[in-house]
């Protein structure tokens, strides 16, 4: 440009280059990053007079007065940036969206910042919390992308499984974060993930992880489990026109596949021959591995041609005569092994996402929109995940006085399959614990018997299972969801010192699931074709009327009122043709008989009101008190109001004493506080609920769940002691927390003895204390003249939740049952697992003592009284991540450790009994003796010398009712993420259009280190459409992901 | 916050309904599962049948059947709604009073059959009473309440007030129902005869006359097999599930001696091309999974269950509770123990006779009931022998009968049993009930001596 003037200089720190500081002359469009060397150069700049502010992240920042002439080149050469006494400077985003200088806060709260979350990304950005916050627990679902992730956040304070999920909040508003099964009309459970899914990584400006009840107590009842403030990106702080590109392209396969054994097929009693796969031949209807060793010899498969040109399984079109046997002949093929046939049923997945922003914007106003496509294949054949999100973000100072600004994200996302859980035929994993280890999986990939293609499907075995294929391709689940999460805000400065915000948002979603089955499917005969449709509504309108004042020298006084009205609607419609006439044809009119159907629609509630006030003294010591009250239109008139109160005190010790000077900030803090809850829609009185009719007769079935017109809100109350402390000029920091908590009256569905006509009841009891303490360790060990540097941070946590009370005459309170049962006892530790295993000698004198007792015939004694397994929860969880930079380069490392917890796997159990697994190779040939002893008739002991035949002894030992017997340390070291990312210097690219372009490898979830080598301890279990922790229950491989991320900015 | 009360009212789900729609739920799950249990378990226990795979139950591997414990308390729930709808003034009907204690009575006694000693006084008592952990009561006890129960039962029943629908069972027919009332008085008083002198009120019974005098009185629910709901559950399960279940031995031998035709209706011949097409072959009950698929060569050599009627047709099998065989089968036990003075061969070929039809089998009776073995000989073990044989998929009733009678002797626990020998005579509390009513699981494990599948009960000691 014709006589404009450039400036240029270097961005230091005490010496080495600062790369990536904010330059810009204020008030223009002119602006610019330094590079990886610190340097920046602003060129074009029309001549004048301006002031150069230069901004980065925990430095204070330098403003730089300048007066431009005509063509010339102004360096401004080193400029030195000092570190601002770390941290003093930072802002956090806080509950109601205010933001605080994280100094004066006077609880634990992290901040995630978006950009950790898509290089390296996760599609459910609840997992992208993994290992990245102290006491932040992510379990991720097993159904591959698209699964629900369970996250807490210290620990369980609700017993209630599935209630413990902290609240998510973007951009002010409250979301759903529901995980709704799917379970009946003789399905399994498909998970279509949880509700905070839907959140777009590419979107995200930052996540602020709110722990404890001190910080949450403004969101009210919904805050107890903890507060994830998700704030979406905006045009803030953008001059002009900005474009940025993201691409990430990332490839999935399987983690870990169960150890499967190779050495004999299908069968039993080492004997097969494959005749029609009913039971025809020679075990041809077993789907157990006890069959003959895979030595090559010849036998007739399901996959052997016959004469008539077809495969021996095709056995309803092959030739017959007037008997109905078979005139074809079938030629024997090898019997061989087939070790990868499982794990060539897996495929690499693959995600792929294309992100576009455009952000805009000048001194009165900005706006950013953002497309994001998302498309996944899965690991599984014909599974998919796909995700469209739509963003906007603009405000516009209308006035000098009045602000009005609005977000929106639009987000579509289905999937044309989603893959089925728990035990039974239709989840795929269930298939490969009955299975024929001799199988070729290729020979099933044709699954239709010639000329019978939807109506019969082709199989090694028709007894019991499906095709895995057939599954996969003609056994669909699909669902499309739409979802829009959006506000509208005005905020209006009535005075100096008095603002004025209007707010009102909705998250929405609308979401239809249809499944179907094809024809000759095991569990439907005559197909089905189903329909669930979930329909949700949340409207939040909330005001927040706010007065600061500095009142004199010394104090500074904040202080709001505001009120919020919150109402959720819920629709369900489940309608299901469970048998077709005609097949191929999957819609109601179809349907061969009466559509079973469901409609289950709630609404709720609830009005708040509340007021704060923050007043510091000095600066240094800062004084937080909050109060709320709500009603809940869920509880009983009289009980309908609750109010509850915070207070927090925090002082910056190291700016009222002098420190040794190693201590450059030192701040300690304290909170108490109670937090109120109320409980789900209609718990106050008894329903009958509707079953399908039989013949003509409707039919009622009475409550199962006993509700209760009595009901108190229920009271958690907590403690929070911590500690900040930064060292050396801040290159340490630690920051330690303690707390305490205690939930009473606690709204439980209390598991009852079904004897007592209730499987449970709704009451007011317990007092679940939770204590912990949570670590956050930041540090730069190493950091050189060369531009390299080495920061580290350790985020360690440990939770203890321990029931002190139920109610009177109660002891144990049922928390979940699948298989084993996870029990809260007076006086135990929340997540105790129980379940039964065999009798042991149980006398220490004893030179037997611990081994397990066996009968006379050598089978090990059941024992019928349950027994304590173990417990669900780690004892602690480590998230290690370090970051090495130097120039251009950066390369991240995490890893996620969790100590302790056991899980109970059920493919181990039941793969034991049918003779798939590795270690039911042994005594196959011989039998094999069971370790432990037998009972004299004196009482005394004698090793077991009784030699049983390999299946049987399997079938005993590993029998799905020995719960023991299938118990695991889930103790795990994940590498959770390895990134390693450039940045184009910036001189390559000073001649293009582009200003930045980073290009990261990145990888997900690469290593697993645990106890057992069949399954990730990382899973979780459906029951009844609860997600249960600590059991395995066939699930699907996790995935390891790897790929790369690029990101280009204009 | 004045219309939080009607936001909080339920849409979807009444809080007032009519009994007969808490009845038909009653009666089409209860009855259904009767038959089930007697497919899966009551027939092979009595070896009827034979599992070939997942020998587990045929091997006396056995745990705590608690879905069938659930099932039932659970269904007790919808009878005590029924009682309060039934017995409130404003709703008051004695009919469907007297059908929900007749109801009653037949769980509670399955379940004390089953289990041993079980909660019935402080049962289902969670809403009324705030009772939760209800006591367990003795069998002796709870048989004393159950036959009570049915006499006021039938003290209502005669009353005769009109019942408006609900009724799978009989469609509104009360004299049937007195009829079943009194038969199943019949069964139970015979249930605890060695334990008690129950000859009076048998004798009284006989009297009266109020009981089934023909298969048309049967408890029998008849599926309607509109939708999935409503079918003979066995048939809309995979055919793994059906085929599990085979001739056994037991029944093969007896069958074929007796040259008895219910063979051909229950059971079809051996699917081995090779064999005679008309060969029927049984397998030895109670073996170990590799000796059981391997067995005569394998599952081809042994007889399926007749899959035309138990697995291709969603209502070729009608659901059990009780019917007229069993009764005169009864009253010939009452009579050859002299409790009544009546002829028990006639009660007997009666009963023989009745099963046949029952199952629609053409039998030439003069020359079946005249051969050995099934002539009347004034032998108990002969009576007993037929009430076995018809008691195909009537519950666990012939595992009770074995249990109190010994008979018929030729059960004998399979070579590879995992129970010493012995069968089993009741099965484990549920895992739920140490869990959730602990106190007096344990007051009732203690009395028993321990929680074990071959503690016996009081009526057959």
């Amino acid at each position: 440009q014709n006589g404009s003037a450039t400036i240029k200089g270097v961005i230091l720190d005490s010496g080495s280059p600062l790369p990536g500081a904010t330059i810009y002359l204020k008030s223009t469009d002119y602006g610019t990053t330094s590079d990886f060397d610190g340097k920046f150069q602003i060129s074009g700049v029309k001549p004048g007079s301006y002031e150069l502010l230069i901004t980065f992240m925990g430095y204070s920042d330098k403003v730089i007065s300048v007066n431009l002439v005509q063509n010339q080149v102004l360096d401004l050469g080193r400029i030195i940036l000092e570190a601002s006494s770390e941290a003093l400077e930072e802002v956090m985003i806080t509950a109601l969206g205010i933001k605080r200088e994280t100094k004066a806060l006077t609880y634990a709260a992290q901040e995630l910042k978006g950009e950790e979350m898509t290089s390296a990304r996760e599609t459910n950005i609840t997992n992208s919390l993994s290992g990245r916050s102290a006491g932040v627990q992510v379990v991720g679902g097993s159904s591959g992308v698209g699964s629900t992730s369970l996250i807490t956040i210290r620990g369980e304070g609700s017993l209630i499984p599935g209630q413990n999920s902290p609240l998510f909040v973007v951009d002010g508003i409250p979301i759903n974060n529901n995980t709704i099964s799917n379970r009946s009309e003789g399905n399994l459970e498909t998970d279509y993930g949880n509700g905070a899914q839907d959140i777009n990584p590419d979107d995200v400006e930052s996540m602020t992880i709110l722990k404890g009840p001190n910080a949450t107590a403004l969101y009210g009842s919904r805050g107890s489990n903890g507060v994830i403030l998700i704030t979406t990106k905006t045009g803030k702080g953008s001059r002009g026109i900005g474009v940025t590109y993201n691409q990430n392209v990332t490839f999935e396969s399987a983690l870990r596949i169960p150890k499967y054994q190779n050495e004999y097929g299908q069968g039993a009693g080492g004997e097969f021959e494959f005749f029609d796969g009913f039971g025809g031949g020679t075990n041809d209807n077993i789907d157990e591995s006890w069959g003959p060793r895979l030595d090559g010899r010849l036998v007739v498969q399901h996959d052997s041609p016959t004469s008539s040109g077809l495969r021996a399984g095709d056995f309803a079109v092959r030739p017959r005569d007037e008997n109905g046997n078979f005139t074809d002949e079938a030629t024997a093929t090898p019997w061989i092994s087939r070790p990868n046939n499982i794990k060539d049923f897996f495929k690499t997945g693959y995600t792929i996402t294309t992100n576009v922003a455009v952000t805009g914007g000048n001194e009165d106003g900005n706006l950013r929109i953002s497309y994001t496509d998302l498309q996944n294949e899965g690991i599984l054949p014909n599974t998919d995940y796909n995700r469209r999100t739509y963003a906007f973000n603009g405000s516009y100072k209308l006035k000098e006085w009045l602000k009005v600004s609005s977000s929106v994200n639009y987000i579509n996302s289905n999937s044309k399959n989603r893959p089925n859980n728990s035990y039974g035929t239709e989840n795929i994993m269930y298939l490969w614990v009955w299975f024929g280890r001799q199988i070729d999986m290729n020979s099933l990939k044709d699954y239709w018997q010639p000329g019978l293609e939807g109506l019969q499907q082709f199989n090694y075995n028709y007894n019991w299972h499906d095709n895995p294929y057939f599954t996969m391709f003609e056994n669909t689940n699909a669902f499309d969801k739409d979802r829009i999460i959006g506000n509208v805000k005005v905020d209006i400065n009535l005075t100096d010192d008095l603002t004025l915000m209007l707010r009102s948002g909705m998250d929405y979603g609308n979401d239809l699931r249809v499944s179907k089955r094809a024809f000759s499917t095991q569990r439907f005969a005559n197909g089905q074709y189903r329909e669930d449709m979930i329909y949700s509504k949340e409207q939040n309108t909330d005001f927040l009327l706010s007065y600061s004042k500095k009142i004199n020298e010394d104090f500074q006084l904040g202080t709001s009122f505001g009120g919020n009205h919150r109402k959720e609607e819920n629709r369900y419609r489940r309608i299901s043709a469970n048998s077709l006439s005609v097949p191929g044809i999957f819609n109601f009119q179809n349907a061969a008989e009466p559509l079973s159907k469901t409609q289950f629609d709630d609404t709720k509630t609830v009005n708040s009101l509340y007021a704060f006030i923050n007043v510091s003294y000095k600066n240094f010591l800062f004084l937080d008190i909050t109060g709320r009250n709500d009603w809940s239109s869920t509880l009983p008139k009289n009980n309908n109001s609750y109010f509850y109160p915070s207070v927090g005190l925090s002082a910056i010790v190291s700016d009222m004493v002098e420190l040794p000077s190693v201590i450059s900030f030192a701040k300690v803090r304290a909170g108490w506080a109670i937090v109120g809850n109320d409980t789900n829609a209609y718990n106050l009185r008894n329903t009958f609920s509707f079953d399908e009719p039989f013949g003509s007769e409707q039919r009622v079935s009475a409550s199962s769940i006993l509700k209760n017109e009595n009901l108190k809100p229920e009271e958690s109350q907590s403690y929070e002691f911590g500690a900040d402390i930064r060292l050396f000029s801040g290159s340490v920091g630690l920051d330690v927390t303690y707390y305490k908590s205690s939930v009473k009256n606690q709204i439980l569905e209390l598991p009852v003895s079904i004897t007592s006509g209730f499987q449970s009841r709704i009451i007011n009891a317990g007092e679940i204390e939770n204590k912990g303490i949570e670590i956050v360790l930041n540090a730069t060990p190493l950091k050189l003249k060369n531009s390299f540097k080495w920061n580290t941070a350790v985020n360690f946590s440990s939770n203890r939740g321990t029931v002190k009370k139920l109610i009177d005459g109660l002891d144990t309170y049922q928390v979940s049952e699948n298989y084993i049962q996870v029990l809260a006892k007076v006086g135990g530790r929340v997540g105790d697992v129980y379940g039964t295993g065999f009798v042991e000698v149980n006398d220490p004198n004893s030179e037997f003592y611990g081994q397990v007792i066996h009968n006379e015939s050598g089978f090990s004694l059941r024992d019928p009284n349950l027994k304590k397994l173990g417990n669900v929860n780690p004892d602690f969880m480590l998230g290690f991540q370090n970051t090495f930079s130097y120039k251009g380069f950066e390369l991240g490392v995490l890893f996620d450790w969790r100590q302790g917890g056991v899980v109970n796997s059920r493919t181990v159990l039941i793969g034991g009994t049918s003779g798939m697994m590795d270690f039911t190779v042994v005594g196959r040939e011989d039998g094999i003796i069971s370790e432990g002893v037998i009972q004299n008739a004196d009482g005394s002991y004698r090793p077991n010398d009784v030699r049983l035949s390999g299946r049987d002894y399997y079938w005993w030992k590993y029998n799905r009712g020995n719960e023991e017997v299938g118990m695991f340390d889930a103790s795990f070291l994940k590498l959770r993420e390895v990134k390693l990312s450039y940045q184009i210097p910036s001189k390559l690219i000073h001649k293009t259009p582009f200003e930045a372009i980073t290009l990261s490898v990145v990888g997900r979830n690469l290593a697993l280190w645990t106890e057992n080598k069949h399954f990730d301890p990382e899973t979780l279990s459906f029951n009844g459409g609860t997600v249960v922790p600590g059991v395995e229950d066939m699930a699907t491989p996790s995935s390891k992901s790897y790929g790369f991320n690029l990101n280009v900015k204009f | 916050t004045n219309d939080f009360e009607a936001i909080n009212t339920n849409p979807n789900q009444p809080e007032v309904v009519t009994p007969n729609l808490l009845l038909s739920t009653v009666i089409s799950s209860t009855v259904s599962r009767n038959a089930l249990t007697g497919w899966n378990n009551g027939n092979i226990v009595s070896q009827l049948t034979a599992k070939i795979n997942f020998t587990g139950f045929d091997r006396y591997d056995w745990g705590s059947e608690s879905g069938l414990w659930n099932h039932y308390y659970g269904n007790l729930s919808e009878i005590e709604q029924i009682l309060q709808i039934s017995r409130n003034e404003t709703s008051k009907n004695t009919s469907y009073e007297g059908i929900a204690l007749v109801l009653r009575s037949w769980i509670y006694s399955n379940l004390t059959d089953n289990w041993g000693d079980v909660p019935f006084s402080e049962a289902i008592k969670g809403q009324t009473d705030g009772n939760f952990t209800p006591v367990y009561d003795s069998q002796e006890e709870i048989y004393t309440g159950v036959l009570a129960d049915l006499v006021t039962a039938e003290t209502l029943l005669e009353q005769g007030q009109p019942i408006l629908g609900g009724d799978l069972l009989y469609n509104g027919d009360l004299l049937k129902w007195r009829k079943l009332t009194n038969s199943l008085r019949l069964r139970y008083l015979m249930r605890v005869s060695k334990r008690k002198d129950v000859s009076a009120e048998i004798r009284q019974i006989v009297t009266e006359g109020m009981i089934f005098t023909s298969n048309a009185d049967n408890a029998v629910l008849k599926y309607a097999a509109n939708s999935q709901v409503d079918s003979w559950p066995i048939s809309i399960g995979r055919i793994g599930g059906f085929d599990e279940h085979r001739l056994s031995k037991t029944s093969e031998t007896l069958l074929k001696d007796f040259e008895d035709n219910r063979l051909f209706s229950w059971f079809q011949p051996t699917d081995n091309k090779e064999d005679d097409p008309n060969l029927f072959a049984g397998m030895l009950n109670g073996l170990s999974e590799d000796n059981a698929s391997t067995f005569n060569g394998g599952a081809n050599n042994v007889s399926r269950l007749n899959q035309s009627f138990f697995y291709d047709a969603p209502d070729a099998v009608e659901a059990p509770l009780m019917q007229y065989a069993e009764v005169q089968f009864i009253l010939a036990e009452a009579a050859q123990k002299g409790f009544i003075l009546e002829d028990a061969k006639t009660f007997y070929e009666n009963g023989v006779i009745a099963s046949f039809e029952y199952w629609n089998t053409s039998q030439d009776f003069e020359t079946y009931l005249s051969q050995e073995g099934v002539a009347y000989d004034g032998g108990l073990e002969t009576i007993m022998t037929q009430k076995w044989l018809a008691s195909f998929l009537v519950g666990l009733e012939s595992w009770y009968d074995f249990r109190r009678t010994g008979f018929p002797s030729f059960i004998v626990p399979g070579q590879d049993n995992v129970n010493n020998n012995q069968v089993p005579v009741r099965f484990l509390y549920p895992d739920n009930e140490q869990t959730l009513n602990t106190e007096n699981y344990q007051n009732a494990v203690s009395k028993m001596g321990s929680d074990d599948i071959n503690v016996k009960g009081w009526w057959e000691k």
